[in-house]
């Protein structure tokens, strides 16, 4: 891997060159107390410090809503005309590793069977750019399981700041390499003491992570457990909305609606979840008609059929579940719960 | 306080006067109350009583999965009281399957501090409902908390920053709504904490015809927020639940106040102070001055 030094007065040229590239840069900004994902003209536009955005980057490959095709009724039938769509080319700047680590997880459900043209595209089109979380948050957990504050995972380019003026910059595809051709003269050489530095950057980050799970026999529990009184017991204060699931990075459950009156609409993917009362409801049947069924599922996803059906677990850590929850459910505490059975059970 | 509040839940268990008790234990973060459920006299040492105790408890009542068979207590500060009375009022629960632990209360952490992990109630960090709060102490209990507040005439005017917004251009307006719902991603989470918005299936899961679009696109968001003003015009009791739950900060308290506001001043009527009246925008008089409604 390439490695290189970004200074803070190269980032703003690598910015405008990108721009004038014809992409489009995204990056953190504040606006009302709130941080989210929006276009930035130069490093200016980007907030001091800040934890995380209020959304993951999930937003730019599986939006909130997105036109797949439009129709219109007429007397000889029903016509539908595609929506081509072009996705921009754009680099997300200024990315927290846990959020870049949810892209090679969800990679693989999307590059299934049937391949989702849409977000591959997005995908193949957007680069991103991380820049490491020195100051975690109180609900982050990303090190529990297996990542870092500092890490590479789905990352372009990686950053790691090293004091105010000098950024490390690890090349970390191929995709992050070109950026090395295209602007020669912004790259520095790395200096001697750089690398330690870095590893000094990562072990205090690392320091403040203030939640662990001991992730080990989890899956095995969950695989032996699909009836089992704990699911009553951490979704009874569950109010079913969808908080969670709409800003966790991984959960990626979508809805295709009709939208428009009896001669012509648009039909579009939208988010939707398993926490909500209708997701699985069926003319003659829910199996899911209790917020512990749902509840469960959201777990089971997470921590059993991902790593059944494509490998890696469907949670990086990020926090933002803990954080948004209106009611103070906390999956750290529900893996604990989880931990102490699997504990107990090797006692027995 | 909380001292007193777990005496009162054990004995009440105890005897038998309650099948279960919806109070406040603490959270796994930083100063932080959620909502617990007790059964049993042994656990009520787990409830507790402080200015973190945001949640509106009652909007456990009507939910199937915390429903049990027989009575219930539920702590209660004044705005969440009034939740309760509402709840009565539309005939969802009844008033003699309650046991009412009233909390008196001066006032609960904003959200901004909860965040910052501030746990002491100061100006700062005061949630902005609890400065213009009618009832400190709830109107009805069966039991009170701590002692009885009074409660002032609020210290600003409740309706300040709907003054404020109305007194912009209707394209000021309009484009100050664009950009607040345009954050909007239909979680559903004001709809969710509401203890107000218990339908079993909301307009937004009608789709024999579609009413409100699904996509949180500016005209979905826009119907979806106004329809829940609309249908909680004249109930809504300002607990601020909506709001606090909402995970883009989407100030909807100021659709709802505006609503109250209008219901207050057409008909003199103020949502959940008395559940022995009719509600407002549910009652016809023979006499009514308007022609149209005869």
């Amino acid at each position: 891997m390439k490695e290189k030094i970004l200074s803070i007065k190269n980032r703003d040229k690598l910015i405008q060159g990108l721009r004038e590239k014809g992409f489009r840069v995204y990056g953190p900004r504040e606006s009302e107390g709130i941080i989210l994902f929006g276009e930035i003209q130069s490093s200016s536009d980007l907030p001091p410090q800040y934890t995380n955005s209020a959304h993951s980057i999930k937003e730019f490959f599986l939006p909130p809503h997105e036109p797949l095709l439009s129709y219109e009724v007429r007397k000889e039938g029903i016509k539908t005309h595609p929506l081509d769509q072009y996705p921009i080319p754009s680099v997300l700047y200024g990315v927290r590793p846990c959020d870049a680590a949810y892209l090679p997880i969800i990679d693989k459900v999307f590059a299934w069977e049937e391949k989702d043209e849409l977000y591959l595209a997005r995908r193949e089109k957007t680069l991103v750019i991380c820049l490491a979380c020195e100051e975690p948050d109180e609900a982050c957990f990303c090190a529990s399981l297996g990542y870092s504050p500092t890490g590479k995972e789905g990352c372009d380019i990686a950053l790691t700041p090293l004091d105010d003026k000098r950024l490390f910059a690890e090349f970390v595809s191929e995709k992050g390499e070109r950026l090395l051709a295209e602007f020669p003269d912004l790259w520095e050489e790395i200096r001697p003491d750089d690398e330690k530095r870095r590893a000094e950057v990562e072990k205090e980050a690392r320091g403040k992570i203030r939640r662990q799970v001991e992730m080990e026999g989890i899956k095995k529990w969950l695989d032996e457990h699909f009836e089992d009184p704990l699911w009553e017991e951490i979704s009874r204060r569950c109010i079913g909305c969808g908080a969670c699931y709409y800003l966790c990075p991984t959960c990626h459950c979508f809805d295709i609606v009709d939208e428009g009156n009896l001669w012509r609409g648009i039909r579009r993917r939208i988010w939707d979840t398993c926490s909500f009362g209708h997701f699985t409801q069926m003319p003659a049947h829910q199996p899911r008609g209790s917020q512990d069924r749902r509840y469960r599922q959201r777990i089971m996803h997470k921590f059993k059929y991902y790593v059944d059906r494509f490998g890696p677990i469907a949670c990086v850590g990020c926090g933002r579940c803990i954080e948004v929850c209106p009611v103070g459910i906390d999956l750290t505490e529900i893996l604990a719960k989880i931990k102490e059975r699997v504990t107990a059970s090797a006692k027995d | 306080m909380s001292r007193e509040l777990q005496d009162k839940a054990k004995e009440l268990l105890e005897k038998e006067e309650v099948a279960q008790v919806i109070g406040y234990g603490a959270g796994t973060r930083r100063s932080r109350a959620r909502p617990i459920f007790i059964t049993s006299p042994e656990e009520a040492s787990q409830l507790i009583w402080t200015p973190a105790c945001v949640n509106n408890l009652a909007v456990y009542l009507t939910r199937k999965e915390t429903k049990v068979p027989g009575r219930v207590a539920i702590t209660a500060k004044g705005c969440d009281a009034r939740a309760l009375f509402v709840l009565i009022q539309e005939k969802q629960i009844r008033r003699e399957d309650l046991n009412i632990i009233g909390l008196a209360c001066r006032g609960v952490l904003s959200k901004k501090a909860l965040d910052q992990g501030k746990g002491d109630l100061d100006e700062e960090t005061l949630s902005a409902k609890c400065k213009v709060c009618l009832v400190h102490t709830p109107v009805e209990f069966d039991f009170l908390v701590g002692e009885k507040i009074d409660s002032p005439e609020p210290s600003s005017d409740p309706y300040e920053v709907i003054a404020d917004l109305e007194s912009r251009s209707p394209e000021e307006r309009w484009e100050y709504w664009q950009g607040e719902l345009s954050r909007c991603i239909k979680c559903y989470a004001c709809r969710q904490a509401c203890p107000l918005c218990y339908c079993n299936r909301c307009i937004t899961e009608k789709s024999i015809p579609q009413w409100i679009e699904k996509s949180p696109h500016a005209r979905g968001n826009l119907a979806w927020n106004i329809i829940r003003a609309f249908h909680l015009t004249g109930r809504c009791v300002g607990c601020g639940e909506c709001e606090r739950a909402c995970p883009m900060d989407i100030p909807l308290m100021l659709l709802n106040q505006k609503m109250a506001r209008e219901v207050k001043e057409q008909f003199g009527y103020v949502a959940g102070m008395n559940y022995q009246m009719e509600p407002a925008l549910a009652t016809f008089d023979p006499k009514d001055h308007e022609d149209f409604i005869r």
